[in-house]
């Protein structure tokens, strides 16, 4: 995964805490995943002006264990946001009204 | 690290936890249309502020809120109505709008695709032009009304043509779904006309007759039907309606309700917390404690099978929320002599 790449939340996502834990809601699907706690500070990175690179090094940053552990940790969860369309992937950062939320 | 990912169902999470993940906001009661059976006792109030409605989003979002439905009123009438859009969207919020349709602009259109609102709910009332517009006693707002569907089917929005059945319109039924399908809206119907908000029941006189309640039963595109009833008459613990639980609805003055349909006020968002007045308001927390139990006429029904109860109607209507709703009744007796079994899971669920 090329570390440049900006990252979005998806627009027909929305997350919100309930009961402390994150809870991703797929609106068309109306179905919620939660996420566990490392998963949600991770999720809360991603704003559309944050590139893989970035999320991976405050991983590091923020997370104990090994380096390569947390960076192909974070590379495999960002694939399956992205597969279930929770994330969206731009060689640009990401403008307009989703924007940062 | 992160694979803990789990898939839940979210209303039954919200249902546990008291979660008002799905909340009806009224945004103003005037309106440009003046339809017959409309439930609203006045068409005066304007609603909060848009800096109102931006602090209630953001305390809807911290309450756990995922899905909002802006209605009014006819909600187009304020001019700034996109920017409550755009403030729900800005935040997250899944929005659905029911609008008539007939006030929106092509920029409106525009800003909704844009906005990617989930749905849009038109009301018509026929495939007659004559009829609709008699219903909303606005000549000409036929025309608009399909006009602005077609126009928001063409920028890829999801539209919901929404129509109340009663007498003047019981008939159309299959002529409706056929201009839904031509027009590229799905198609919903509703089989009762209730009650203004202040009680006044004036408008049952515009309910279907009873033959034609039957006959709108037994059309598919009215009812779904089942074979196995989702009903258990025996869990004493279910609760009557799930809204209390994980709905909400606030009205233009920033009162808040169960539902919209169910008109006791538990508190105002203007004078304290959203999620707070959700979570411990005496009189939600009193209607909570209600199960079918409770209900000592349901639970001895012959027809509890086949009836979709709103408990706010029952205490609107019939003036008891733990005894008989006479429309859900007129409904739960054309069910079973036509052998419907009705599918609302949210009714007399079990918690
Ligand atoms: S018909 Fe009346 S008594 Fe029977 S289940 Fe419905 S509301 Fe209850």
């Amino acid at each position: 995964m090329d570390a440049n790449l900006f990252v979005a939340k998806g627009i027909n996502v929305s997350c919100r805490t309930i009961n402390g834990t994150s809870c991703i809601l797929f609106e068309d699907k109306k179905e919620v995943v939660s996420l566990n706690e490392t998963a949600s500070i991770i999720w809360e990175m991603i704003n559309g002006a944050t590139k893989v690179g970035d999320l991976i090094q405050e991983s590091i940053n923020n997370f104990d264990g090994d380096r390569i552990f947390i960076e192909k940790s974070v590379i495999s969860f960002l694939e399956e946001l992205s597969t279930e369309g929770a994330i969206v992937f731009s060689l640009e950062k990401f403008e307009g009204v989703m924007k940062n939320v | 690290m992160f694979s803990e990912i789990k898939i839940r169902d979210i209303t039954d999470l919200a249902k546990c936890l008291i979660v008002p993940v799905s909340v009806l906001v009224e945004v103003c009661y005037t309106c440009n249309e003046k339809c017959v059976h409309c439930c609203l006792d006045n068409h005066n109030q304007r609603g909060m502020s848009l800096k109102q409605y931006e602090m209630l989003f953001d305390q809807m979002v911290t309450a756990g809120t995922f899905f909002v439905i802006l209605t009014g009123g006819e909600p187009f009438t304020r001019k700034d109505f996109m920017d409550i859009v755009r403030a729900a969207r800005k935040r997250r919020l899944s929005v659905t709008i029911f609008t008539n349709g007939t006030l929106l602009s092509e920029k409106d259109i525009s800003d909704i695709a844009k906005l990617f609102v989930q749905d849009v709910h038109v009301s018509i009332y026929s495939t007659n032009e004559k009829v609709h517009d008699s219903i909303t006693q606005i000549p000409g707002s036929f025309r608009k009304s399909i006009s602005a569907i077609r126009a928001m089917v063409k920028e890829g929005i999801n539209v919901r043509i929404k129509c109340p059945l009663m007498l003047a319109n019981a008939n159309d039924i299959s002529n409706l779904v056929k201009m839904a399908e031509s027009l590229g809206a799905k198609m919903q119907f509703a089989t009762t006309i209730t009650a203004r908000n202040d009680g006044d029941i004036s408008t049952h006189k515009l309910q279907m007759s009873d033959r034609q309640l039957v006959k709108a039963i037994k059309h598919s595109a009215v009812s779904e039907n089942i074979s196995v009833s989702v009903r258990d008459k025996d869990d004493g613990n279910s609760v009557p309606c799930d809204t209390i639980l994980n709905g909400g609805a606030i009205d233009p003055r920033g009162n808040v309700f169960p539902c919209n349909q169910w008109r006791i006020c538990g508190g105002n968002v203007l004078h304290d917390n959203f999620g707070k007045i959700w979570k411990e308001s005496e009189v939600f927390t009193a209607f909570r404690q209600i199960r079918l139990r409770n209900l000592v006429k349901c639970q001895t029904c012959e027809i509890f099978n086949y009836c979709t109860r709103c408990p706010g109607l029952a205490l609107l209507e019939d003036n008891d929320i733990c005894g008989c709703s006479a429309s859900a009744k007129k409904v739960a007796e054309a069910r079973m002599i036509t052998g419907t079994l009705p599918t609302q899971r949210h009714i007399f669920s079990k918690i």
